[in-house]
């Protein structure tokens, strides 16, 4: 295998395991898959082909700075006393075309297009787009997301989304 | 079982009077649930309420340009809200005269040169003129009347303070008057900057699963959910104020909801005129919102009472019947569009002094996005709290909802807290969590019902 293939694989197959994090309710595991100051956001759409740019300054549907942030959001969505995560739904994630656009240092970028299917409620809902993640190479050799840009299509949501969704 | 039927006799009128049943001895009242769930009556919402009266349609600064445009919809009808060459903002209906395609088919863009229509060619200017359609000449005698093919306009459009209102019925009130004294609460939000407030880039929309007036009554005055639906929220503000202390996130300071209606707090809910209402309380932490950096500025131009309107106090109006102006966690426009009896949409836009520094618009955008997004840690709950009030409302064996909480602390005439700010037509009150909101709201509604039903069985008489 060359150096290129091995690091394809790497990265594909440390992309599957953060779905599987998630469908597996491994919300701890999931969690640590992230650095400590990662970025996690999800743009909102302008118009009909156009995401806003800045999560700074302009509307996104998720934008976190921080895992501290994340791990918030998880206890609320599992804590079983929000009403809208309760019951959670089953999710399923299918992540494919994992690309590596740029490698340098020990950083990689890789971008991969995403659907999940969920269910709850006897009712089936599907979201899809695609991702951009951006994984750092720690101290022991592993990957973590030190940035995660989820891109949603059909943005007009029943009700609401959450990252388990996404 | 008897199933309770909405007419009372065949082909009768629905009895919209027995809604609402107001106890004022006792100070009960009930709210009848099949409002919610009648596909009937939300038939005649929809003529009567939405295409009847005013309705919000769209902010001054979604069309700020010549030609810029805005679709959306006036109850069912499609329209297209446009700015002129004159620079003044038309309404038409979204569907060209001559077979009644959709002539602009974006949520937003720009026809300053007029509509095309892309079926068959016909040409209107910004009035909504017909201008030109290919082969005219070999298609009508010369005598031809254009003018009988102009687009139809929306009877009535007026702005107040950059929120466009429209009115598919003439023979309406004017916009200032529909507003009353709503038009100080406006006046507080682009007096906060010289040039006026802008609509951050950015949408957030959903659907959720329930009518429209299960989040026009919540919205509109419920002051008692905050700790039982947003209880997670609540302990969110609190897990992030001690890493803010901790130094470990970088996110920015929540309103302390925990602390939002304590008892030693200033507020109120007012029941405005024609269904608005207004809701202010006292912020525990106003330092932490945007506005407030501004609030030795507002002094001195406003007075201190007004200042403190401005940047201290949650300001939240329902202006009726699809439109919320919202400072309080965030400032947002939140806007209600009913789809069916049961599936209603909503669209949350931040909105933003215009020329606001980086670092208060950072904080701005983080407030919004916390409480707010489809995504957000506030709004999917009471989402789905609404969905499940429309699984409930089919209980009909149980009809009824009540709305009695603190009926017996209703304060009528004028509240010394809402005349401060020059708000007089605050008629009815009381402390947060007072469910005479809701009450006056479907009060309105029957006012509403019921003159639509008799405009509309004296036409077909
Ligand atoms: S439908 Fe518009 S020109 Fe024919
Ligand atoms: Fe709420």
């Amino acid at each position: 295998m060359t150096d290129k293939t091995a690091l394809q694989v790497e990265v594909e197959q440390f992309i599957y395991r953060e779905a599987a994090m998630v469908d597996q309710s491994r919300w701890q595991e999931w969690l640590e898959m992230y650095t400590e100051d990662m970025t996690y956001w999800a743009p909102s759409w302008v118009n009909e082909n156009e995401l806003t740019s800045d999560p700074e300054t302009e509307v996104s549907i998720v934008y976190m700075n921080n895992r501290k942030e994340l791990e918030h959001r998880i206890w609320r969505f599992t804590s079983g006393e929000s009403p809208a995560s309760y019951p959670l739904p089953r999710t399923n994630h299918l992540v494919s075309n994992v690309a590596i656009t740029d490698a340098s240092g020990d950083q990689v970028t890789a971008s991969s297009n995403w659907m999940s299917q969920t269910y709850r409620d006897k009712e089936q809902r599907l979201f899809g787009g695609y991702y951009q993640h951006i994984l750092t190479r720690q101290e022991d050799g592993a990957f973590k997301i030190s940035h995660k840009k989820v891109v949603l299509l059909n943005d007009v949501v029943d009700s609401f989304v959450d990252v388990y969704h996404l | 079982m008897k199933v309770e039927t909405l007419t009372t006799g065949d082909g009768g009128p629905v009895d919209f009077g027995s809604f609402v049943e107001y106890n004022q001895e006792t100070k009960e009242a009930r709210i009848k649930r099949v409002a919610l769930t009648s596909p009937e009556i939300f038939d005649m919402e929809m003529r009567y309420i939405f295409e009847g009266n005013w309705i919000y349609l769209c902010h001054e600064d979604q069309v700020p340009e010549v030609g810029d445009f805005f679709t959306t919809t006036m109850g069912r009808q499609p329209v297209v809200v446009i700015r002129n060459k004159a620079g003044k903002v038309n309404g038409f209906l979204n569907a060209c005269s001559h077979k009644g395609t959709t002539l602009c088919r974006t949520q937003q863009g720009n026809k300053a040169s007029g509509f095309a229509c892309s079926y068959h060619d016909w040409c209107f200017d910004l009035d909504g003129n017909l201008e030109y359609m290919p082969r005219m000449d070999e298609g009508f005698p010369e005598d031809k009347n254009l003018a009988n093919h102009n687009l139809t306009k929306i009877a009535k459009v007026e702005s107040h303070g950059g929120f466009i209102f429209g009115s598919l019925n003439p023979e309406v009130s004017s916009l200032r008057e529909h507003l009353g004294d709503i038009t100080e609460i406006i006046d507080m939000l682009n007096d906060q900057s010289e040039e006026g407030f802008e609509v951050v880039r950015g949408t957030n929309t959903c659907v959720y699963h329930g009518n429209w007036k299960l989040l026009i009554e919540n919205g509109g005055g419920d002051g008692l959910h905050l700790p039982s639906v947003h209880k997670t929220l609540i302990k969110v503000v609190q897990m992030r104020d001690e890493e803010l202390n901790k130094g470990k996130t970088k996110a920015a300071k929540m309103v302390r909801v925990d602390e939002l209606n304590d008892k030693d707090t200033v507020g109120a809910t007012y029941a405005m005129q024609n269904g608005h209402t207004l809701i202010q309380s006292d912020l525990p932490n106003p330092e932490d919102r945007p506005a407030y950096a501004q609030h030795e500025t507002f002094v001195e131009r406003h007075g201190k009472e007004r200042a403190r309107w401005m940047t201290s106090k949650v300001r939240q109006v329902a202006i009726y019947p699809n439109l919320f102006i919202m400072d309080q966690l965030a400032s947002l426009i939140r806007y209600v569009r009913p789809i069916s009896v049961d599936r209603t949409e909503v669209s949350y836009w931040c909105i933003a002094p215009k020329g606001e520094s980086r670092e208060l618009r950072v904080k701005r955008m983080r407030q919004f996005m916390d409480f707010f997004s489809i995504a957000g840690l506030g709004g999917p709950d009471d989402n789905h709290e609404f969905e499940q009030c429309q699984v409930g409302a089919h209980a009909a064996a149980a009809p009824w909802s009540d709305a009695s909480f603190g009926l017996h602390t209703e304060f009528t005439g004028s509240d010394p807290h809402a005349n401060e700010v020059g708000v007089h037509d605050a008629k009815f009150g009381g402390p947060v969590g007072w469910e005479g909101g809701s009450v006056r709201q479907y009060q309105h509604w029957i006012k509403m019902m019921q003159a639509g039903q008799k405009r509309e069985m004296s036409m077909n008489r």
